[in-house]
């Protein structure tokens, strides 16, 4: 019950700055309200039990990455970026259909009532062993492929990073 | 030619013990338990130099202007010299030394016997940078700078000195200073110890 | 246990842990006066109550009645919510930081922690983390151009410190087995070791992102009085003002402090002889004396960064993020290494 009433308000939290994001014009409150929505999905992760995740989605998205989006707009003078004209309507009517797509993922799926794991595996292990422990059993049996290919994607991703950021060697007298 | 100076930089080891923290820490935490050297202010003051240039004053007749220069003023302004009143002569130097135009505000009057008297001696300290030129240009040891130096006020008029002010400050001055020797500190209790912190062996001044 | 019960008690552990920081944090400041001014052998404040004891309080009445002034060209909106940007998370961090060991009070059995989450070091180090909006916002909101340049530093600072505080803290974890902030001290008095006699690597890799996230010296660079006036607070005043010094100098302090008590010094436990058991002289309060250790160590280590701050010089921004990325991030995935091989060792 209580958990029930958690998720609805952190699903319509995020909803609402989810359309935030998408109206509004000046930059910066475009960041804020991503920031919002970011933190209600963390919610929804804590409500449903997923601490580990929520707490990795508050580390990860909501300070690592967003920090870097506030970083680089407040370094923008502001009243360039402010989106007076739109000329990224067309994108938004191309990608509809998509969305619709998703929607409709989600409608089946919360008609079907996919689980993780038949016969409850995983929350027996959840219980026993806690948060971390599961996921890291997770991603070393079933999805290990997947994960190392991750890394490695990563890895290189890093190294192009680097080389692209890299200036010729200047020292300072 | 530039002379690049480097200090001798830290070998490993040092560094990685941070060496040069523990130095700076050492020197800190020893200070943190010593005993404090500050003046209290408002509750303890300390005594400024006799040459401290502070709030302006007119020095008066009291036996000891310089002479013959006092006397030789006297005779070319006409001035009748009344002792425990300013010394000043209306010579108008001050005011031609003073780099500032509207400062000060000089004039005398007539006496009976047709000789003068300073009656009106203003100074606008609010366009006043205490340079000391006019003090410089008195020819008599008339005005001079005392060592009232907390000059705040509530009120802009305040800092207007007219000649009942400067002959107040001056006569105390006279009364507390004038036969100091003149050097550049004082052998205030406070300041010893203060210099003492210095390692600056300073001589104590005989017959104060 | 009632479910109103439990609510009673959660509700007198908020106002408790708020008081705890408000009232600590506003008399930190007349701690630090005096400790920097004696170090400068000063006497400090002197004039307002014994040796200047009422002095927050007189500071706190200067700052509420002064007057509240905006910028002409500053955004209203996130030029105030800044400053609970920057409150917020950096007090919601003591819901994970265990004050003791479990006490038995009215029949009741309560842990002296407003929640024991099983990833307790992860929220303590994500809520630490949030508080650079409010600064970056502060910068940003308050259009000069000191401010801007101030809160850039600091989104920078924190960007690198916050993966090297990550991986100096993996140390810890990786031998208590847990991410429970409560496991990791009963882990500790388990195996009977501070964690800081294993981790010693891991404990300056991580008092340094310390000083780093709470912007004091050497790494104050947001707010470098030579060079940007205060940095991002330079267009704020009155009691808005005072907050952001509170926030980030002792509310943040204080945090991570209690952190690393417990990650390295064996949060509530008295004093450790590696391996062979503790030793307490205030065993006589009971339960009670792991309190008064808790409170000693924090005290100890706040002392510290203090003396620290009024001691070193400040470093530049380039030196700052090359130490991050190139001398403690290695560090500390060395000392990730080390641990791997020593971690199966200890029992427990």
């Amino acid at each position: 019950m209580l958990s029930q009433i958690a998720f609805y308000l952190f699903g319509s939290i995020s909803i609402i700055c989810g359309l935030g994001v998408v109206s509004a014009s000046n930059p910066i409150y475009v960041v804020l309200w991503l920031l919002g929505a970011l933190i209600a999905i963390s919610g929804i992760f804590f409500s449903a039990g997923a601490e580990l995740l929520g707490a990795l989605q508050l580390m990860v998205y909501v300070v690592a990455i967003a920090v870097f989006y506030i970083l680089i707009i407040t370094a923008v003078p502001w009243r360039k970026l402010h989106k007076n004209e739109q000329h990224n309507r067309l994108i938004g009517v191309a990608v509809l259909p998509f969305v619709a797509i998703l929607y409709v993922e989600a409608f089946i799926v919360a008609l079907s009532g996919v689980s993780l794991s038949k016969n409850k595996i995983i929350e027996t292990i959840t219980k026993n062993y806690g948060n971390a422990s599961t996921i890291g059993i997770k991603l070393f049996s079933t999805y290990f492929w997947a994960f190392e290919l991750m890394s490695v994607l990563l890895l290189i991703s890093m190294i192009g990073a680097i080389l692209l950021g890299r200036k010729e060697e200047k020292t300072y007298d | 030619m530039i002379k690049k100076v480097f200090e001798k930089p830290l070998n490993f080891l040092e560094t990685i013990l941070f060496l040069d923290f523990i130095k700076g820490m050492s020197i800190t935490i020893r200070h943190a338990f010593t005993k404090t050297i500050t003046t209290h202010y408002p509750y303890e003051k300390l005594t400024p130099p006799k040459r401290f240039r502070g709030f302006f004053g007119h020095k008066t007749v009291n036996g000891l202007e310089p002479q013959p220069v006092f006397d030789e003023w006297v005779d070319r302004m006409k001035i009748e010299p009344r002792p425990g009143k300013s010394r000043c002569v209306v010579c108008y130097l001050c005011k031609k030394a003073c780099p500032v135009p509207d400062l000060f505000e000089i004039d005398g009057g007539k006496l009976e016997n047709g000789k003068k008297v300073v009656s009106v001696f203003n100074m606008n300290l609010m366009l006043c940078t205490f340079c000391g030129l006019c003090v410089d240009a008195c020819p008599v040891d008339c005005l001079f700078q005392s060592d009232i130096h907390e000059t705040a006020s509530f009120s802009r008029k305040d800092s207007i000195l007219n000649l009942e002010k400067l002959e107040a400050i001056g006569k105390s001055w006279q009364d507390r200073r004038e036969h100091e020797p003149d050097r550049i500190w004082i052998d205030d209790d406070a300041r010893q110890a203060l210099w003492r912190e210095n390692k600056l062996n300073l001589k104590r001044v005989e017959n104060a | 246990m009632s479910i109103v019960a439990l609510g009673i008690i959660i509700a007198i552990k908020v106002v408790v842990i708020l008081a705890i920081i408000l009232g600590i944090g506003a008399y930190l400041t007349l701690v630090e006066r005096k400790v920097a001014a004696h170090i400068q052998r000063r006497p400090g404040p002197m004039v307002v109550g014994w040796h200047g004891l009422l002095q927050p309080l007189a500071d706190g009445i200067k700052l509420l009645t002064k007057e509240d002034i905006l910028p002409s060209s500053a955004n209203f909106l996130l030029y105030n919510l800044a400053i609970v940007m920057a409150l917020v998370p950096a007090s919601l961090v003591f819901a994970v930081v265990p004050f003791g060991p479990e006490i038995h009070v009215f029949g009741y059995d309560i842990k002296p922690i407003l929640t024991d989450v099983n990833i307790g070091i992860i929220m303590a180090f994500a809520f630490g983390s949030l508080a650079v909006y409010g600064v970056a916002l502060s910068g940003w909101a308050s259009n000069s151009k000191y401010a801007l340049i101030g809160a850039l530093r600091k989104a920078g600072i924190i960007i690198s410190y916050e993966v090297v505080i990550t991986f100096a803290a993996l140390g810890p974890i990786m031998l208590a087995k847990s991410l429970s902030t409560y496991d990791i001290v009963m882990a500790q008095i388990h195996q009977k070791v501070w964690y800081i006699f294993l981790q010693p690597i891991s404990f300056v890799v991580f008092v340094f992102a310390l000083l780093a996230e709470t912007g004091r010296v050497p790494f104050d660079i947001q707010e470098a009085e030579a060079e940007l006036v205060t940095g991002f607070t330079v267009e704020y005043g009155g009691m808005k003002f005072g907050l952001f010094p509170l926030v980030e100098w002792y509310v943040e302090v204080l945090s991570l402090s209690s952190i690393l008590t417990v990650l390295y010094l064996g949060g509530w436990s008295p004093i450790n002889i590696p391996f062979v058991g503790f030793v307490d002289p205030f065993f006589f309060l009971g339960p009670w004396s792991g309190f008064i250790w808790f409170i000693i160590k924090v005290t100890i280590l706040f002392l510290l960064v203090l003396w620290l701050h009024w001691t070193l010089p400040r470093y530049r921004i380039d030196q700052i993020t090359t130490i991050a990325w190139k001398v403690m991030l290695p560090l500390a995935l060395f000392n990730i290494l080390i641990t791997a091989f020593i971690a199966p060792l200890l029992r427990g």
